[in-house]
C-alpha cells in the first residue's frame, strides 16, 4: 500500500484539478456522437476499409435484403470468407458468449450498417456553449465584485 | 488572429458537399425516420419520412399511409439536414469581427479589440450553432442530371486560396511602401488579410530638438476584409474583380524626441497606439494558369473611412493562387 501511494502521490492538486477539467471537457464534448450509414457494397470502399481489419467495425445496426434494420451493437467484420460477414456482439468475449452473440451472414444479404461517430458540429456547439457559461460567470462575479467594491 | 485559420478550415469543411452517384447509394445512406423529398420525372416533389428501401424501392411513411416508389421514378433526391456547423461558422465570423471592431472603435486599444474579439468567437459560434441547429435546409444527395454529368468532366466552382505581396502608394507621398495578403476563399463568400504600410509623417526625423513635443509617426495597416470574387473560375486566362468590406486597424507608432532645450538630442520614446476604421476594397486582376496553382497580377484601390486626406491609396499585387 505504502508502495502504492507513493507511485500515485506525485501529482500536484492543482495539476490534478487541471487534469480532471480537461478530461470532463473532453468526456462532455467527446461523447457527441451521430448516427450514420454506410452502403455495404461488393468491393471494399474507404468507408468499409475497418471491415477488413482484425477487430472490425464498431456499428449499432444493420439492414437486411427485407428492408428491416436491425439493432446491434457490436463489431462486424470479414469472416474467413469474403462474402461473409462475421458479428460479434460487444459484450461477448473470447471466453463467454451466449447463443447469438456471434453469427454469420453473407455479405449480399446485408445492404447497408449503421455507425455512430463523432460529430464535430455538436461537440463544437457544447465547447463553445461550456466556454461561454464560464465566460459569463466570469463576468457576472466581476459585476458583483465591482459593486461592492464600489 | 491565430483562430482565423481555424475558421477558414471550418466554413471550408462546411462548403463541402458531396452527392451520390446512383440513387442506390444516397437511398443506402438515408437514416430511419429522416425528412426526404424526392422528384419525379415529371418534377413533382414528394416529401415524407423515410421507413426502408427494399426491392429497388424506397418506402416513405406519409400522414396518408406508407408509400413506395421506385428507384427509377427518382429524379432527385434531397435530405433535410440542420445547419449546425454554418451557424457556428457565421456566429463565429460575426462575433468576433463586430465585438473587435465596436471595441476597438470604442476603447482605441488593441488588446481590449483581441479579448473582446476572441469573447465575440466563442459567445457568437454558441448563439450561431444553436440557431443553426433549429434552422434546416434541403441538401441535394442525388440528381439524376449531375450524376449524368458527373461521368464527363466539367469544370466546377472550386475554393481558392492565395498569396499576394506588392507594392502600395498614393497622393501622399509618405504612404508608399510593401505590402501583402492572404485570401481564403471557401465559397462565395471569403476572408482577405492584409498588412499595408501607414501614412507617415512627411517630414524626415529631426536633427535639432529644441522641445518634447517633436513627434514623428509611422506604422502599418492591417485589414481583414469579408471578400468576394467576380470572374470565370476556369480556362488559363481568368481576369476577375475581388471586392473586400470589413476592419481597418491602423497599427501607428509615435516616435517622441525629447530634446534638452538647447537644441542637442537626448533620447526618443516610442508609443504605440491603434485605431479601428471600417475600409472598403477592389482589386482587378488577372490569373494566369489552367492547373491548381496559377499565377495572378491584381491592381488594388482601398478606401478607408476617418483618415481625412490619407483616405485612399492604389497599388499592384503579385502572387499566387490555388484552386
Amino acid at each position: 500500500m505504502d508502495r502504492f501511494r507513493a507511485r500515485c502521490y506525485p501529482a500536484s492538486p492543482m495539476r490534478f484539478r487541471a487534469a480532471a477539467a480537461l478530461v470532463s471537457l473532453l468526456v462532455v464534448t467527446g461523447g457527441c456522437t451521430a448516427l450514420h450509414r454506410v452502403p455495404v457494397r461488393p468491393e471494399i470502399t474507404s468507408e468499409t476499409r475497418s471491415l477488413e481489419r482484425p477487430g472490425g467495425m464498431s456499428i449499432t445496426g444493420y439492414q437486411t435484403r427485407d428492408g428491416v434494420f436491425h439493432t446491434f451493437n457490436g463489431w462486424v467484420s470479414l469472416s474467413a470468407s469474403p462474402d461473409t460477414l462475421l458479428f460479434r456482439r460487444h459484450r461477448s468475449t473470447e471466453w463467454f458468449a451466449e447463443p447469438g452473440d456471434t453469427f454469420r451472414l453473407a455479405r449480399a444479404d446485408v445492404p447497408s450498417l449503421l455507425y455512430r461517430s463523432a460529430d464535430s458540429g455538436k461537440s463544437g456547439v457544447v465547447l463553445l456553449g461550456v466556454l461561454t457559461a464560464a465566460i459569463l460567470a466570469l463576468v457576472t462575479l466581476a459585476a458583483i465584485a465591482f459593486a461592492h467594491w464600489e | 488572429m491565430r483562430t482565423l485559420p481555424a475558421l477558414v478550415a471550418l466554413l471550408a469543411l462546411s462548403a463541402a458537399a458531396a452527392r451520390a452517384a446512383t440513387v442506390d447509394d444516397a437511398v443506402l445512406r438515408l437514416l430511419p425516420g429522416e425528412r426526404v423529398a424526392v422528384r419525379t420525372p415529371a418534377n413533382e416533389w414528394t416529401t415524407g419520412a423515410f421507413v426502408t428501401n427494399r426491392n429497388d424501392s424506397l418506402y416513405l411513411r406519409r400522414p396518408s399511409g406508407t408509400i413506395a416508389l421506385s428507384y427509377g421514378s427518382i429524379a432527385g433526391l434531397r435530405a433535410r439536414q440542420n445547419q449546425r456547423r454554418e451557424g457556428m461558422s457565421v456566429g463565429m465570423l460575426a462575433g468576433g469581427v463586430s465585438l473587435a471592431f465596436l471595441s476597438g472603435s470604442n476603447s482605441g486599444s488593441t488588446s481590449d479589440a483581441i479579448y473582446l474579439g476572441m469573447g465575440g468567437i466563442i459567445v457568437g459560434g454558441f448563439v450561431g450553432g444553436l440557431i443553426g441547429a433549429a434552422t434546416h435546409r434541403w441538401k441535394d444527395v442525388y440528381d439524376e442530371n449531375s450524376a449524368l454529368a458527373a461521368t464527363t468532366p466539367l469544370g466546377r466552382r472550386p475554393s481558392q486560396i492565395g498569396a499576394r505581396v506588392g507594392y502600395v502608394t498614393s497622393t501622399q507621398p509618405s504612404n508608399q511602401g510593401p505590402s501583402a495578403s492572404l485570401i481564403a476563399l471557401p465559397g462565395i463568400v471569403g476572408l482577405e488579410i492584409s498588412y499595408f504600410p501607414l501614412p507617415a509623417d512627411d517630414a524626415p526625423p529631426p536633427t535639432l530638438v529644441y522641445f518634447t513635443s517633436d513627434v514623428r509617426r509611422a506604422g502599418g495597416t492591417l485589414e481583414l476584409h469579408l471578400v468576394t470574387h467576380i470572374g470565370p473560375r476556369s480556362g488559363p486566362v481568368r481576369p476577375g474583380l475581388r471586392l473586400g468590406v470589413g476592419p481597418t486597424i491602423d497599427l501607428i507608432r509615435f516616435d517622441r524626441y525629447q530634446g534638452d532645450g538647447f537644441g542637442n538630442l537626448l533620447g526618443v520614446s516610442r508609443v504605440s497606439d491603434s485605431e479601428f476604421r471600417l475600409g472598403l476594397d477592389a482589386s482587378p486582376g488577372v490569373r494566369f494558369g489552367s492547373r491548381a496553382w496559377s499565377f495572378a497580377v491584381e491592381g488594388t484601390y482601398h478606401v478607408v473611412g476617418g483618415r481625412g486626406e490619407y483616405s485612399d491609396f492604389y497599388g499592384i499585387l503579385l502572387g499566387v493562387s490555388r484552386e
